[in-house]
């Protein structure tokens, strides 16, 4: 039987016995006593128990991510450097990280405050730290009831892209950080890690209940809130046929493990309504755990994913030992969180196709807070328009408006063969109401989410006007830009 | 009153607390004669720092230090000196109650009732002791923080204590790991009889509504903001009117006032339930030993650790010791032990080993705490040059089991006005507890009443801040601070560019908003300190308090610091252990006011023991040695300079220490018990707040805030900026996202997490811009007041109005969700 194995704080560690779902947050205060490391909502949520990950990006180059502890299944780190707060300090000399942070005044009463430091520390080794918003979003996984930010801010600022001659850089230099496999077990648990296609195959001919886990920022929740203790997990993380993220005969190929911090660098340039939609996904830390498998398989009526996908004409591609099969993503959702994978069947990729000529497209995302917060309704539009000015075809669709994310078929309907025009919007929004009957909760009543369903297509006619594919603006930080 | 009381205390009821003094009294008090004994006539300089500084003399206590200039005059207090425990926060070695580890120390949970009204008919705990790892199992005979019945009688014959809300403990399991308490807990059969039960404010109203208690019930005057007096009326789950918050009002005649008046305005507002989300959880560990009881706690206020752990347990309080490093927020509901440390304790004891129970996200939230509702009517009467003739307030509000709803100081207190009434009213409803919540009572009235004042001002198309100039004028201290911060806030925030409201035509309107705050300047009498230097030339200084984020250690070291021309770094500040002298309460922003006049006095005390004892080495007047930049010297001879360190050795003692008591303020108060004295002067400030509303979608951004704040001297002015930045980000938190759902039906909370239940994040944050006034009111020998809770009062009316400026529809419901603001803008 495989042992645990990795890197805490650059020493090597190796355990037996712990169950395969316990956490690394309560492995790091548990079992080695390592407090730094705080919890403050055991769910992703809060960023107080943030952690540095070396990790390897999309390109296969070494990268250091922050995670939030509390959702990383100890497993998932495999042959992976963990760093901890406990790790800044190096040789009696303060981090850069804890010396702004300090003078800066980035704690009250410090509970948030290693946390921070920790997220802080992926902005410090980012290179890419060039404009303002990237910092928005650095830092926007870390909740602090107590210092207005502001403090925080000012030192995430002076240290971003810093890239300082400290452990992490000698550490990011030297390493090669490559997925290992695992077949772990530990009292009635197993967690398997194959290493390739067909490794995964005999695991799961052997055992066709499996469930799979990626990012684990979905499924460990489970864990963490139901305290529900699954017996066998397979993790998608070491098939590199996976893990890729290309160009594809016009459109793109996104692997269906690829983090969303990747598929979201990537999306900046290449499809611009995606990198709109990731940009207000979840926290850095989650995103850099997330991914595009995990957010679609889920079937969640509020993944901000399908939307997008949807509207852009994606096409899931599932693969078993049998081969390869396609399926449109709108057949792809075929219940509340039920898809169209069947037994020994992983979701392989997510091709999106070329975009036609005249297409204006668009992601929006409408929450109470614009950060780290679930949508009430989102929405992904693409809309072709002819030399003449007609639409050809439509394709409008929304999340958290029914129990899938679904398509508006008779507002869609209503609008080709119509001139592109603010009346024909307002005319097709009438059907809007045919197509969804939302339901009210705590995120929205009815009346609101119908309401800005119909506001988000009238924004987006206006949005769309001068430029059909809208970027997002520099330094632009709202949910929704409307006009 | 007394906002910081655990409200479980049941010997609260029988310590008279202000408003009761008042009751019995039957009438306004007769103000205490400050600082009986030996005094002197004192100068002391008096006035708003670079707006007219003049001196008054007050009598003094005779040994008072001297007073103090202005901060510009002086080296160590009101300089920005770094927290000093900053970098042990930064490199994750504090140590909060959350990770504390003890060898050999269990994990507990507790059973949460799911029902939020039933009777339990019995419990079954056999599955669970015979659980593996498992050392202990308590069953709680009393639950903490809630009112309590009048007539206990009512409920007599009741083997365990009565559920009254979902989430309440009834059982708890200590064991060897978290995850064996976990799935033990899980084993605990408990049978319950459901009883019916309400859990929204205007369904308990109701005449027929379930009754959460089965008669009259107290809730000593301590409870989250305001209490009320004993033997109010109670009918059904109303308990009430209270027509004296905090002991003020009423007066004149309201009806004849209204029927007097030019203009009137009527609303109503409605602000939700606020959980308070400290990012460190209620928690406590408990180590019970033959030899006494160690209690780590995660508190704002060590002294009510020991008090109710001593009285609960029958324990001599030398027997226990609360020891309190760091606290990890608090904001008002971490006073006592709470039902956590009961059972923490209780299992401690039984299994002969340290306990550790602290609460999980979920339980913080449903038991942890919060801010009462509140549904205000409010009548405002006014003759056209804007002089009000009346004020008539109706409040309801549910703090749960709890009460402590009443929001009506602010109505009673910031205007002119010959006629008022405020009748306030608690509303039991099955739910959690409130506790203090940040400026409590006040956050929700001044959010009503500053609405409403704008709507004068627009109704008589008076400029908004002229009209408060009108009004504010009783003279106090914090009367005369807003008068400062309207004018230099309204320069700053661009007040004359101001338009007028819903000038924006298209779907993303922006304006521009202000309101006043108004806090109470209170004093804990019961404080001391104890300075200390050591033969080596250590300086230390001791107290109890705590330190919840605000900056105690570093204040407390720069007071001492000043007396000794040394710098804060070079002090000893050690705090958050009972053993130390009795420090103050970290709530009702008093810690600072309490705290330094008592450090500065036995600092001084103590540095002119030392000059007496280095005047030999020096060969001078004990009066002629001075203390200056980690100097000592003889003063006016800078030849004979000498290190403070090497000084001191010199001088050849072991140890010298004085303890000095909080003397009462100069002018005396309006009353005063052990545990509080209320200044007749306030707390000011004034904010500004800009915000953009989109239309479409009903988001509300706050752009901008103009904070402009007094707290007497400031201490550190970067640590209360930080404050102030602090409770602005709390008042927009709570004015667009936070709001407890309750499941009417079953009577959980739906958003018991961080997920759901949103605060505000850094992507959301303001530019906020901080200008903060230097009042000296002579009052104490350090003249610091304080500021946590004034900065977070007039937030959420200040966006109101100025989403009033932007859309010009009122909102007069928090929290501006985008659907609650597409229905203002619609409605
Ligand atoms: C704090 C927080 C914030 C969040 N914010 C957002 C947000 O803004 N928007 C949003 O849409 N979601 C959000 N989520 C939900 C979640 O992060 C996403 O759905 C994420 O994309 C899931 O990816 P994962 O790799 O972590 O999935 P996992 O948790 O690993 O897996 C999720 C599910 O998918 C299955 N699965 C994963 N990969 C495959 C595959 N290749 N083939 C078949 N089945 C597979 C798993 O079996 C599991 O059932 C948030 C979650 C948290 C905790
Ligand atoms: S504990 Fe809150 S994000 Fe992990
Ligand atoms: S400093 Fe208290 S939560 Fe950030």
């Amino acid at each position: 039987m495989e042992r645990l194995r990795f890197f805490l704080n650059d020493k090597p560690v190796e355990e037996t016995g712990l169950s395969p779902t316990t956490t690394l947050l309560r492995y790091l205060r548990d079992r080695v006593h390592l407090t730094g490391t705080k919890e403050g909502c055991a769910e992703g949520d809060c960023g107080a128990c943030t952690v540095a990950v070396l990790e390897h990006d999309s390109q296969g180059a070494p990268a250091l991510r922050a995670v939030n502890s509390c959702l990383v299944l100890l497993p998932m780190v495999q042959g992976k450097r963990v760093y901890t707060v406990e790790a800044l300090k190096e040789g009696g000399k303060y981090h850069v990280v804890q010396e702004m942070l300090a003078r800066e005044l980035g704690s009250q009463c410090g509970y948030c405050t290693p946390g921070i430091a920790m997220a802080m520390l992926e902005a410090c080794h980012r290179r890419d730290m060039d404009e303002p918003w990237k910092l928005d979003a650095q830092m926007c996984g870390n909740l602090c009831r107590c210092t207005g930010y502001r403090p925080i801010r000012e030192a995430a600022n002076q240290v971003a892209g810093l890239r300082p001659q400290d452990r992490f850089a000698r550490a990011l230099a030297e390493a090669r950080p490559e997925p290992m496999a695992l077949a772990y077990e530990a009292g009635a648990q197993r967690f398997f890690t194959p290493g390739s296609m067909d490794a995964l195959w005999d695991v799961l001919d052997k055992h066709p209940d499996a469930r799979f886990v990626m990012g684990g920022t979905d499924l460990s929740l489970e864990v963490t809130k139901r305290y529900a203790e699954p017996p066998l997990l397979v993790s998608l993380e070491a098939l590199p046929e996976l893990h890729v993220l290309e160009p594809r005969g016009g459109g793109h190929r996104l692997g269906a493990t690829v983090w969303l911090t990747d598929l979201e660098d990537y999306a900046r340039v290449a499809c611009p309504p995606l990198e709109r939609m990731l940009r207000y996904f979840g926290s850095r830390q989650i995103k850099n755990r997330a991914t595009v498998g995990g957010n679609l398989c889920t079937a969640s009526p509020i993944g901000d994913m399908a939307p997008v996908l949807l509207s852009l004409g994606a096409e899931a591609v599932l693969r078993s030992r049998a081969g390869e099969r396609r399926v449109p993503l709108e057949d792809f959702f075929q219940g509340y969180r039920r898809t169209a994978l069947g037994r020994g069947e992983v979701l392989a990729y997510v091709d999106v196709p070329a975009q036609p000529e005249g297409a204006r497209a668009l992601a929006y995302k409408v929450s109470k807070r614009r950060e780290l917060d679930i949508s009430a309704v989102s929405a992904g539009f693409r809309v072709v328009v002819d030399g003449e000015g007609k639409v050809t075809e439509a394709r409008l669709a929304y999340g958290g408006m029914a129990a899938t994310p679904a398509r508006a078929r008779r507002t869609e309907a209503a609008l080709v063969g119509q001139p592109w025009t603010e009346a024909t919007v307002e005319a097709a929004l009438a059907r809007l109401d045919e197509d969804f009957k939302p339901l009210s909760d705590h995120r929205g009543s009815a009346w609101y989410r119908a309401q800005v369903a119909k506001n988000l297509l009238r924004g987006f006619f206006h949005e769309t006007l001068s430029t059909p594919v809208p970027r997002l603006a520099e330094g632009h930080s709202a949910t929704v830009q409307v006009r | 009153m007394q906002d910081v009381k655990d409200t479980s205390d049941p010997r609260a009821s029988n310590k008279p607390g202000g408003e009761q003094q008042q009751q019995q009294a039957g009438g306004p008090p007769q103000p205490p004669q400050p600082n009986p004994g030996p005094s002197r006539q004192q100068a002391l300089p008096y006035g708003i720092v670079g707006a007219g500084l003049k001196e008054v003399t007050r009598r003094v206590p005779e040994d008072e230090p001297p007073p103090l200039p202005e901060n510009a005059k002086l080296k160590s207090i009101g300089k920005p000196v770094s927290r000093l425990d900053g970098i042990e926060k930064v490199t994750g070695k504090a140590r909060y109650t959350f990770d504390v580890q003890l060898p050999g120390m269990l994990w507990a949970k507790w059973v949460a009732s799911p029902h939020p009204h039933a009777r339990i008919k019995s419990i079954d705990t056999s599955a669970a002791e015979r659980y593996p790892g498992v050392r202990a199992i308590h069953i709680p005979e009393r639950i903490l923080s809630t009112a309590q019945l009048r007539d206990p009688k009512a409920e007599q014959g009741n083997r365990y204590p009565t559920v009254r809300y979902a989430g309440q403990p009834v059982a708890a399991v200590a064991a060897d790991t978290p995850r064996a308490a976990e799935a033990a807990v899980k084993l605990i059969k408990v049978e319950y009889e459901p009883l019916p039960h309400v859990s929204q404010l205007e369904e308990a109203m109701k005449e027929n509504a379930p009754r959460v208690f089965p008669g009259p019930t107290e809730q000593p005057a301590t409870a989250g903001g305001g209490g009320a007096p004993p033997g109010l009326p109670q009918k059904g789950n109303v308990r009430g009117p209270d027509n004296k918050p905090r002991g003020m009002g009423p007066r004149g005649d309201v009806n004849k006032g209204l029927s007097e008046s030019e203009v009137v305005i009527e609303a109503e507002y409605r602000t939700q339930v606020q959980t308070h989300v400290p990012m460190e959880p209620h928690g406590l560990v408990a180590d019970w030993k033959d030899d006494g009881l160690t209690l780590y706690a995660s508190t704002q206020f060590v002294t009510s650790v020991r008090e109710d752990a001593a009285e609960l347990f029958d324990l001599p309080k030398s027997k226990v010791r609360v020891i309190s490093d760091f606290t990890g927020g608090g904001f008002g509901a971490k006073y006592g032990i709470g039902n956590y440390g009961l059972l923490a304790i209780h299992l401690s004891r039984k299994a002969g080993a340290p306990v550790r129970m602290i609460l999980d996200r979920r339980e913080e939230h449903v038991s942890g705490g919060n801010r009462p509702n509140s549904i205000q009517r409010l009548k405002l009467g006014a003759k056209r040059d804007g002089s009000l003739v009346a004020l008539q307030v109706q409040a309801y509000g549910t703090g749960g089991v709890a009460g402590g709803a009443g929001v009506g100081f602010c109505h009673s207190t910031l205007y002119e006005c010959p006629n008022v009434l405020v009748e306030q009213y608690d509303v039991f409803t099955n739910a959690g507890p409130c506790a203090a919540f940040r400026a409590p009572g006040q956050v929700q009235g001044i959010f009503a009443l500053e609405q409403t004042i704008d709507e004068l001002a627009e109704r008589l198309k008076m400029d908004p801040l002229a009209l408060r100039g009108k009004l504010d004028v009783s003279g106090t201290d914090d009367c005369l601070a807003r008068a400062q911060e309207r004018k230099v806030g309204a320069e700053r925030a661009g007040w004359n560019k101001r338009r007028p409201a819903g000038s924006d035509k298209g779907p993303i309107k922006r304006g521009l908003g202000f309101a006043q705050s108004q806090w109470l300047y209170l004093v804990q009498p019961s404080t001391a300190c104890e300075v200390r230097v050591s033969g080596d030339g250590s300086v230390e200084a001791f107290s109890s308090t705590q330190d919840i984020g605000t900056g105690t250690r570093t204040i407390l070291a720069q007071v001492v610091a000043e007396e000794f021309g040394l710098r804060a770094e070079d002090i000893g500040s050690h705090i958050g252990d009972s053993r130390y002298p009795m420090g103050p309460a970290s709530g009702g922003s008093r810690v600072t006011s309490s705290l330094t006049p008592a450090a500065r006095n036995a600092a001084y005390r103590c540095a002119r023991e030392l000059a007496a004892r280095l005047a030999p080495v020096f060969k001078a007047n004990a009066e002629n040695i001075v203390f200056a930049d980690g100097k000592v010297m003889v003063k006016g001879k800078a030849g004979s300079a000498m290190p403070f360190r090497e000084a001191v050795k010199k001088a050849g003692f072991e140890e010298i220490s004085q303890r000095a008591e909080r003397r009462d303020d100069y002018e005396g108060y309006l009353f005063k018990t052990p545990d509080m004295a209320l200044s007749r002067h306030g707390i000011g400030g004034v904010q500004f707040a800009e915000v953009a509303v989109d239309t479409e979608t009903g988001i509300v951004k706050v752009e901008r805030v103009v904070a402009v704040h007094d707290c007497g001297r400031p201490i550190n002015p970067k640590l209360t900026e930080s404050q102030i930045y602090g409770g602005v980000i709390q008042g927009v938190s709570y004015a667009l996202y936070e709001e407890r759902h309750l499941d009417a039906a079953s009577g959980q909370q739906l958003n018991a997490n961080v997920d759901q239940y949103k605060i505000l994040g850094s992507r959301e944050t303001p530019r906020i811009e901080v200008i903060l006034l230097e009042q000296l009111g002579a009052q104490s020998s350090t003249d610091a007041r304080g500021v946590a809770e004034p900065a977070n009062v007039a937030t959420a009316a200040a966006v109101a109005n100025a989403f009033y400026n932007a859309t010009g529809k009122r909102i007069r419901t928090l929290p501006m969700t985008p659907a609650n603001v597409l229905a203002a803008l619609r409605g």
